[in-house]
């Protein structure tokens, strides 16, 4: 353990040839690291001295550096759009101090199952900027879904359109500052009285994450008075693992209730 | 009564700025000059004897230094419970056993010179198990056809039921009337069975432990405790260190709760120092905590009330059943509290029944928790009398205010049921729970929002539900409490009390008592507590003992104190003593109006005639235990569809007696009313298949932040209790006890289904809404 | 390995491991104010400010630490002057055992330096990171709001 060796790169080339040697991993904020273990970890790659903290708008494209933690990148999607669903996520995850290291960057390169961050990105088609195996930018759902896309590869970036989306965001937690069984994105686009577009999907399920594609094709095109929530949620297909704390058939059945709700506030009506 | 000077005063408390600004030292921020670190190897079986243990790759890890095991420990039986002697737990365990008995038991130790060589070491320690059948069940503890789980020479220290060969660890039971006979006459029965969890104390400081050598060899021991004197009994007799050449001090301790009203790890630690001639320490992680300390006993709790038409209950039947786990530390006087601090509550039934059992099982241990006992009592009572209330058709207040112990009453049970022997009759001196009862309903809006099932959304609805308790103050004919003063030449004392101030406050709490007899500031008293080396003894910081007794030996203390000042006053004076009286720092003489100072008096008693230390001690024992009292209320609103309660609002109303510090009392409340709703809520431990806890850290058991806390509202409603120093009785533990039932009550009122079983859990709250079919899908 | 750590303006050197926490350098180090309470970043007795950021301190590699500002409890404030939250934490019997009271001021800190007349769920909500037992949280939230008056000169 204390063969373990640190690399303070300054540049994201060097940064990228270490993390290719065996046994070397990246460290951003290290709360991802320190859940884990180190046995098998040779070196340690500091990313704190790259240009990787930076947020920044290019007409309509957000674009935060991997090393941002949560707590700066929600302050300043809030500062954009206090609707943004990609504030409302990470501002509410972990916790005050743990959002002070949660890196991006990090945090979708470990996906873990209670993640905050990886439905909204999804939902919102944000993109991943990679160096080293395979660099370029790349959907994130096709990073998290292609193990070969990662490996080897270092997260510098990640971007997503800014549209003027309805967003409703849900963390099932026990506790106010508390990982969630699951977390519910909904995104929806409305035009001329009707549903332009609805995008719908869960983290946490069996698989991590799943989209409510049915739900989303349900009500693409419908209009808003007519939009039956209760109808909808007959769509809902998630399962979960038994090793949660809420039995699986309940935590399915809170998704039908979130979705349910969600849809009614996205519609604007009462709750 | 109320021309205090100092009591009733919310005097800041002695040690918070110097807690505020980092300067106070707990247990593990001592140095005691390069000690060895101890690390345990706990038992991955849940039932199982150690065939071999293999320590010889773990002996070769460079800075190992010793490593113990049943194998070279010598075996005595002992209880881990912090309690007087000869203590009312059995004695049956041992420092390492060659059987484990649950998924945590403790296996072997590692004394080396680093941390990380400790746990290198450990990490080679080989154990070969033969596995025996696990015992869970707690129903089925006492079957024939049940795994034995002590079976050797384990034995209790008096006379009590303890029959380890059918797992039971205790039996009490007490009775008077006539049940059946009750029941029979009964216009109807209410019978139902309640169920609490298992959960862990969460002091944020875990169980720390450093023992050392002074310049002359004698072992000192530091350590987070609510029990210095009792760890240094205990350490005695597992080590054979006489108590001679052992000190323990209690430093500034982050929490007790009654988690560290066990002397578990100081004997290990000692024994370690001792055997190797250095110094050495243990601080558990947060995961030992859950594991292998201590945790609330669950408790089954079936409660039968036989009930005349008018609501009168003329008979009751309380059946518990204690899962004491795999040791039973607390497992004969939880039990009976249960019972003796419940069933006095309604003192005009004429039949009743206790009958408590604690049996093993294959699971973490049960010990001391903040209620002891009541909590569980309490779940099961106030539900009952919710539902009582409601079946003939009375508003549950008026209702408990008809029928609860009053001033100047007793109950059967206080002589009755005591702690594993005969308890003590008494009859209640002070109540003011009437008013508890009318002040807490005002400040919920009891009445404008009890059965209205108001709603505030499309699914959510809301309730308000209510529940009494009263706890002890002190164990009476048990607990002793001392303290000592002496007078320094500035008019300024020193007071040094065994009481252990677990950051309770107590420190403060007994200087105000002193400094009120004295009349002078608070500043003036220099408090020293708990080393067993410079103040004399106190049983602990347990059983809501603090205030009451130890308050009562510091007021005998500066009495005395008082008396000898009087005196050499009269001599200065040249007065007749019976015309002085203190006042702000000086002897006066009333009927002159000459005065002489506390400075003058000292001086003269020290330096110039007849020269003494005016100095005094002083102990003091109880033959009472008066109740506080507190009215416990709470405002839910449930998703109906989710399950999901949220207390919008808790209402504590408590009769302490005279609070000697208001907003530290006030404190107590509060702390002690957010356990309970986590104990009513969300905290609960979750066991695998063989027994492991699956969440033994606060990513998994969650307890509550500042961002989950409801309107919370304390009142204090002051009584006099003649017993008690200033009217004190005592606060640390009631306020426990209320909010699962308040919520339960109130989970009721808005949607009418009953919860039996803790914690109500929103899946839990949404299978019992599907099961009465109030849920509509 | 060795390295140099900049804490409460004072440099200390250090050796230490590579994958030791900063918590473990701090209290290593001289620094016991810094409490362990869970090492696993959810109760925040640990919490120090990096770089004027608040922080689980056992959830920092210490040697990502080595060129930042941290400051602990004791960089507040002290016996003689204390900060006004201390002032404040004592005043509204905020203090109980005290354990969790080194984070739950620099908490308040890192709050008020961010937002000096923040509302009673924003000072919730800042605490969300600290654990307390001992008190239910009421009187920390008053003092917390006591200091945020006293430093706006408003009581």
């Amino acid at each position: 353990m204390s063969e373990l060796q640190w690399f303070f790169p300054d540049t994201i080339e060097e940064a990228v040839e270490l993390i290719g040697r065996d046994g070397v991993i990246p460290h951003g904020g290290g709360t991802g690291i320190l859940r884990g273990n180190l046995k098998k970890t040779r070196g340690l790659v500091d990313l704190s001295r790259l240009p990787l903290r930076y947020h920044r708008k290019r007409g309509d494209m957000v674009e935060i550096g991997a090393c941002t933690t949560f707590a700066d990148a929600a302050a300043y999607l809030w500062s954009l759009d206090r609707e943004c669903i990609l504030a409302k996520a990470l501002g509410s995850a972990a916790s005050t101090p743990l959002r002070n290291r949660i890196t991006l960057g990090g945090s979708t390169s470990l996906f873990p199952v209670w993640s905050d961050l990886v439905g909204p990105l999804i939902a919102l088609g944000a993109e991943v900027e990679l160096t080293g195996t395979n660099p370029g930018l790349f959907p994130v759902v096709r990073y998290v879904d292609e193990k070969e896309l990662r490996k080897g590869t270092l997260i510098t970036g990640l971007r997503f359109r800014m549209d003027s989306w309805a967003s409703f965001y849900y963390r099932e937690t026990r506790t106010f500052a508390d990982h969630p069984a699951f977390t519910l994105t909904l995104l929806c686009r409305k035009k001329g009285g009707r549903i332009a577009e609805l995008r719908a999907l869960v983290t946490g399920c069996t698989g991590r994450y799943r989209r409510l594609a049915q739900v989303e094709e349900a009500l693409s095109g419908v209009e808003l008075d007519s939009v039956d929530p209760r109808e909808v949620v007959e769509a809902v297909d998630v399962g979960f693992a038994a090793k949660n704390f809420m039995s699986p058939d309940y935590l399915k059945y809170l998704v039908s209730v979130q979705v349910e709700r969600g849809i009614a506030g996205l519609m604007g009506r009462q709750q | 009564m109320s021309d205090f000077m100092n009591v009733g005063k919310s005097v800041e408390k002695i040690d918070s700025l110097a807690l505020a600004v980092g300067e106070e030292r707990f247990t593990d921020d001592f140095d005691t000059g390069n000690p060895l670190h101890t690390v345990l190897l706990y038992s991955t079986e849940a039932h199982a004897e150690i065939r071999k243990i293999h320590t010889a790759a773990a002996e070769k890890v460079d800075g190992v230094v010793d490593i113990l095991h049943h194998g070279n420990v010598p075996r005595v039986l002992h209880t881990t419970a912090g309690q007087g002697y000869p203590e009312p737990s059995p004695y049956d365990r041992v420092l390492f056993d060659r059987v484990v008995r649950f998924v945590g038991d403790r296996v072997a130790l590692v004394a080396a010179e680093t941390l990380e060589a400790a746990r290198e070491a450990l990490g080679k320690i080989q154990i070969e198990y033969k596995p025996l059948d696990p015992l869970f069940d707690v129903e089925h503890a006492r079957d024939a056809s049940s795994p034995r789980l002590h079976r050797d020479d384990e034995h209790a220290k008096i006379p009590v039921v303890y029959q380890p060969e059918e797992n039971l660890a205790a039996e009490v039971l007490m009775e008077f009337g006539d049940l059946d006979r009750g029941f029979s006459e009964a216009d109807f029965i209410e019978e139902h069975i309640y169920h609490t969890q298992y959960i862990s104390h969460c002091a944020i400081e875990p169980h720390a432990v450093q023992a050392g050598f002074d310049e002359r060899g004698r072992l000192v021991i530091i350590t987070s405790t609510q029990v210095p004197f009792h760890a240094r009994r205990i350490v005695s007799r597992l080590t054979d260190i006489p108590i001679a050449r052992i000190r323990v001090v209690k430093p500034r301790i982050g929490g007790g709760f009654g988690g560290k009203q066990e002397v578990f790890l100081e004997p290990l630690v000692a024994l370690v120092a001792w055997r190797n001639r250095r110094a050495a320490k243990i601080v558990l992680s947060r995961r030992e905590v859950f594991v292998t300390a201590r945790t609330m006993h669950p408790i089954r709790v079936r409660l039968k009330t036989g009930v005349m038409h008018d609501g009168r209950i003329t008979t009751m039947e309380m059946d518990g059943l204690l899962n004491a786990g795999a040791y039973a530390p607390h497992a004969l006087t939880v039990l009976s509290n249960l019972g003796s601090k419940t069933l006095p509550m309604f003192n005009k039934i004429e039949n009743m029944t206790f009958h408590g059992r604690s049996v093993y099982t294959n699971l973490p241990m049960g010990g001391a928790y903040r209620g002891y006992g009541a909590t569980q009592g309490y779940f099961a009572f106030n539900q009952q009398i919710d539902m009582i209330a409601r079946k003939t058709g009375q508003d549950v207040l008026e209702y408990i205010k008809a029928w609860h112990i009053q001033e100047g009453e007793t109950s059967r049970v206080f002589e009755a049921l005591g702690e594993g022997k005969k308890g003590v009759a008494q009859s209640v001196g002070s109540c003011r729970l009437d008013e508890c009862i009318d002040r807490g309903a005002e400040a919920i809006g009891w009445y404008q929002k009890r059965d209205r099932h108001a709603e505030t959304g499309a699914d959510l609805v809301r309730g308000v539900g209510a529940a009494v308790s009263m706890q002890g103050s002190a164990i009476p004919r048990i607990d002793m409490a001392s303290a000592y003063m002496k007078m320094n030449e500035d008019g300024s004392f020193n007071l040094a009390v065994g009481a252990t101030d677990i950051g309770t406050g107590s420190d403060t709490i007994l200087a105000q008592i002193a400094a009120e007899v004295l009349r002078v500031p608070v500043e003036k008293i220099i408090v020293y507590s708990s080393d067993t080396d410079h103040t004399p003894f106190d049983t602990g910081a347990y059983a809501s003992s603090t205030t009451y007794l130890s308050g009562a030996a510091v007021e005998k203390c500066a009495r005395e104190i008082e008396e000898q000042i009087l005196e050499r006053g009269a001599l200065l004076l040249e007065a007749d003593r019976r015309n002085l009286r203190l006042e702000d720092g000086s002897v006066t003489d009333r009927s002159t109006g000459s005065e002489v100072t506390y400075r003058e008096i000292c001086e003269s008693s020290l330096y110039s005639r007849d020269q003494f230390q005016i100095q005094a001690a002083a102990s003091q024992t109880t033959d009472l235990s008066p109740p506080p009292f507190i009215a416990q209320f709470a405002e839910v609103e449930v998703d109906k569809r989710t399950g999901r309660v949220k207390v919008v609002k808790l209402v504590s109303a408590v009769d302490c007696g005279q609070p000697i510090n208001p907003m530290l009392a006030e404190g107590q409340v509060e702390g002690a009313a957010l356990n309970g709703i986590g104990l009513a809520l969300c905290e609960e431990y979750l066991f695998d298949s063989r027994g492991a806890m699956r969440n033994p850290r606060f990513w998994d058991y969650k307890i509550y932040t500042a961002a989950d806390v409801p309107e919370m509202e304390t009142l204090l409603i002051p009584s006099h209790e003649e017993t008690g120093p200033f009217g004190a009785k005592s606060v640390g533990e009631v306020a426990m006890n209320g909010p699962a039932p308040a919520i339960a009550n109130a989970i009721f009122d808005a949607v009418g289904v009953r919860m039996f079983e803790l914690p109500m859990t929103p899946e839990r709250v949404w299978k019992r809404l599907r099961e009465e079919g109030a849920l509509d899908h | 390995m060795k390295g140099v750590f900049n804490v409460n303006g004072v440099s200390v050197e250090a050796s230490f491991h590579a994958d030791e926490t900063l918590l473990s350098v701090l209290r290593s180090h001289s620094h016991t104010e810094v409490k362990e309470g869970c090492n696993e970043g959810q109760c925040g007795a640990c919490v120090v400010l990096l770089d004027g950021k608040l922080v689980n301190s056992c959830q920092v590699l210490a040697a990502t630490a080595q060129d930042a500002e941290i400051v602990t409890i004791k960089g507040l404030g002290n016996l003689h002057e204390p900060h006004p939250i201390q002032r404040a934490f004592v005043d509204a019997g905020a203090v109980q055992c005290g354990f969790c009271t080194p984070g739950m001021v620099l908490a308040a800190y890192a709050l008020l330096q961010k937002n000096a007349d923040p509302s009673e769920m924003e000072i919730r909500e800042a605490l969300d990171g600290n654990l307390c037992r001992c008190t239910g949280y009421v009187k920390i939230v008053e003092a917390v709001d006591l200091a945020a008056r006293r430093m706006r000169g408003h009581v």
